[in-house]
């Protein structure tokens, strides 16, 4: 392990930032988490471009945590430029969102998400929703080998 | 034979109409021993022809009493023979008779069409067999005679009244063109069913070459040109026999007013209505006049051939120009109206496509509506419970147990408002989710949604009654959840039971398939029974059975939307019934 595994949250909630953050440590996962607030700059930081121009194009995220309502480009745009690359095609995106609409989950799947949670109201739930995400996509699943 | 678009044609000229599916529906109207027919236009969907059904209805009639005159002018002429009664022979006495073979074939052929008419409606096999063998006997003597014109003489017009026949000179016998005549219509009499794939009727045909060997015998008795009416030096056809012909012929023709080429004649379109104008004009004008010319001419020298003939174009131009112009008026009216119906079709559809647009965009902001709640509305929602909790959990130390308590109950509403948005969801996506039709077992819906209502619960005591092999036509999905909320009802408001019993059968009510689930649950008061299918009505306290009041108005939209009807009864606190039909 070379780089230690961080997680990308791509959320515009800043309260759903804080709960979701509270919720990771709560349950002891201590992985570095980064944070966009909209699909223009999580495009921004994967392929390092404006306020990212300088970030290692080599650090990718582990996990994409991403929201699908989200400012200037919307989850599932974000999604199909990921996908699209070939730098970030590999990178697994879980879909994080309030919503259960029939067409989000299927446009999400078609687009090419990996995972889609809804995100409970309960905070208990919410919380382990996360544990089990982190669990899951940090240490359980293996990733794709990195290209050097 | 081009299909109109006749729905739309129907409306514009009356509301009473029927309808002909096929070629084997049954006639609107059969004859003088039926009643008059109600509708006015008949509309025939396997060509799209609309007809005029009185106009039929007296094609049809005149058939009838055509085929009586036919057989009575035959009888009458036997009666003229057997009492030597002159006028009844031959009208005009003096004048050739009619031969009493003839009086035979006159009254078959007027059997045979009279019971081919009334066999129409009737189907009877003996009328049928009449019209037939009625027509074959009349085959049969017409050919015996046209034989005896190339030399084989059988004398079949000598057999009756063989004394009397041998007064005249020369003897009474029957004409070649009346032997000729008598072959067309025992033919056309034969094969008067017979109806080609293209419509096309052969009887028609062959009726019609008898019609005009009569009409031209007529008309020599009316110019009195004895060459029109008598071949070579052979005996001439009678006037009665020529008139008996015209009636027979017109008879057959009209029979089936409404089949062949009498079907542009009876057609309610502007076709048929400008022939009905035209015919009757144009060839009583041509008949009158020459018959008035002549008259006034030959007989009474009034005037000679050159004013005669001038006088008689002049006439015809006057009527004729005045029947085309009533004709092309009457025509003009009607095209107006079609065209007036024409604009009102456009601009309705114009508003309809609008109204469709219009319904589209409502629809679209629905479903932006609904999208924004599931998501907009639940995310504060999150914030308030996260932020709540992590007060307690942060900062249990700063808070008395009242502040706990506070905070519980924050808890606890922001968790019934989450609980109420997904059921309003769920309540929008069934109206908006597409429908999928298919065959739903459900009584195996009904047992899977009990083992897991049973397994939530293994400490409670509840019998399911479930009736097998109950399938019904619906959505999957939707009538699942009709089940689900209908099961979970009835396990709800049982639960104070001890021993509870659900059930779920089907029965008919009223002539209807009716499904139903019965409880032995606390029921509900019956006043209230209108409150029962209305979003966030509840006839409970929350506190005693929890809800958010819209699983029954979930399941009464379902049930809308299959075109069913759904209906509850309970007789206080014995319990509750949920009907529903699809």
């Amino acid at each position: 392990m070379d780089t230690p595994k961080r997680i990308l949250l791509v959320e515009d909630n800043p309260d759903d930032i804080d709960l979701t953050i509270r919720g990771l440590k709560k349950n002891n996962i201590v992985n570095e988490v980064d944070i966009v607030q909209d699909g223009a700059e999580a495009l921004d930081y994967l392929f390092c471009k404006g306020a990212y121009a300088n970030r290692n194009p080599d650090d990718m995220p582990t996990v994409i945590l991403l929201d699908l309502k989200l400012p200037k480009v919307d989850g599932i745009e974000v999604l199909k430029r990921i996908r699209a690359e070939a730098k970030t095609m590999l990178i697994p995106v879980v879909i994080l969102t309030s919503s259960r609409e029939e067409t989000d989950l299927i446009k999400s799947y078609k687009s090419g998400a990996n995972s889609y949670v809804r995100k409970p109201v309960n905070f208990v739930e919410f919380s382990e929703a996360v544990l089990q995400l982190g669990l899951y996509w940090l240490l359980l699943n293996e990733p794709a080998p990195k290209r050097s | 034979m081009t299909a109109y678009p006749h729905g739309l044609i129907k409306k514009l000229y009356t509301e009473e109409t029927y309808t002909k599916k096929s070629r084997n529906s049954p006639e609107p109207y059969h004859g003088f021993y039926t009643a008059w027919p109600r509708a006015k236009v008949m509309i025939d969907e396997t060509t799209g022809n609309q007809t005029n059904i009185h106009c039929i209805a007296v094609f049809k009639l005149f058939s009838q009493l055509a085929s009586v005159v036919v057989t009575l002018m035959g009888f009458i002429a036997l009666i003229g023979w057997t009492f030597d009664i002159a006028i009844l022979k031959s009208v005009i006495p003096g004048m050739t008779a009619m031969n009493p073979a003839t009086a035979i074939c006159f009254i078959l052929s007027g059997l045979s069409l009279l019971t081919q008419g009334v066999s129409a409606s009737s189907n009877k096999d003996t009328h049928k067999w009449i019209a037939k063998t009625s027509a074959i006997l009349l085959l049969l003597i017409a050919m015996t005679k046209i034989v005896s014109f190339f030399g084989y003489d059988f004398g079949v017009d000598q057999v009756l009244f063989r004394e009397k026949l041998k007064i005249y000179t020369p003897p009474n016998r029957m004409a070649p063109n009346t032997a000729v005549d008598f072959f067309l219509v025992g033919i056309s009499l034969l094969i008067i069913n017979l109806e080609t794939r293209r419509g096309y009727r052969p009887c028609e045909f062959t009726i019609l070459v008898s019609f005009v060997i009569s009409i031209t015998a007529l008309t020599g008795y009316t110019f009195g040109v004895r060459r029109l009416y008598g071949i070579a030096s052979y005996i001439p056809m009678a006037l009665n026999t020529a008139l008996a012909f015209n009636f027979i012929s017109a008879g057959i023709l009209c029979l089936y007013p409404d089949r062949g080429m009498m079907e542009i004649i009876t057609s309610d379109n502007a076709g048929g209505r400008m022939a009905r104008h035209l015919l009757p004009a144009v060839i009583g004008i041509t008949i009158i006049l020459a018959w008035l010319r002549l008259q006034g001419e030959v007989k009474f020298h009034y005037y000679g051939t050159e004013f005669g003939t001038s006088i008689r174009v002049v006439l015809t131009l006057i009527i004729l120009t005045v029947v085309i112009w009533w004709n092309a008026h009457s025509l003009n009216k009607i095209d107006i109206k079609r065209k007036f119906a024409e604009e009102a079709t456009v601009k309705l559809n114009e508003e309809l496509k609008l109204r469709v647009m219009q319904l589209g965009i409502v629809n679209k902001e629905l479903e932006s509506f609904a999208y924004s709640v599931s998501h907009d509305l639940r995310a504060p929602l999150r914030s308030i419970d996260g932020f709540s909790l992590a007060l307690l959990e942060d900062y249990e130390d700063k808070l008395d147990t009242t502040g706990k308590d506070f905070l519980h109950r924050v808890r606890q509403a922001t968790q019934n408002m989450a609980l109420l948005i997904d059921d309003l969801l769920k309540l929008s996506q069934v109206t908006r989710s597409e429908m999928r039709l298919d065959d739903v077992d459900m009584s195996s819906l009904a047992h899977s949604i009990a083992e897991s209502l049973q397994k939530s619960a293994p400490a409670r005591h509840v019998t399911f009654l479930i009736q097998d092999g109950l399938t019904l036509k619906g959505d999957r999905n939707l009538l699942k959840l009709v089940l689900e909320n209908l099961l979970g009802n009835a396990w709800k408001f049982t639960s104070r039971q001890t021993e509870a019993q659900i059930e779920f059968g089907a029965k008919v009510i009223d002539g209807k398939k009716t499904y139903f689930i019965r409880d032995n649950g606390v029921g509900f008061d019956m006043t209230y029974v209108d409150k029962l299918f209305g979003a966030f009505q509840r006839l409970h306290s929350a506190k005693d059975f929890p809800g958010t009041g819209i699983g029954l108005a979930t399941v009464q939209r379902i049930i809308h939307r299959h075109g069913g009807r759904v209906w509850a009864e309970s007789a206080g606190n014995e319990g509750a019934t949920f009907y529903f039909t699809l």
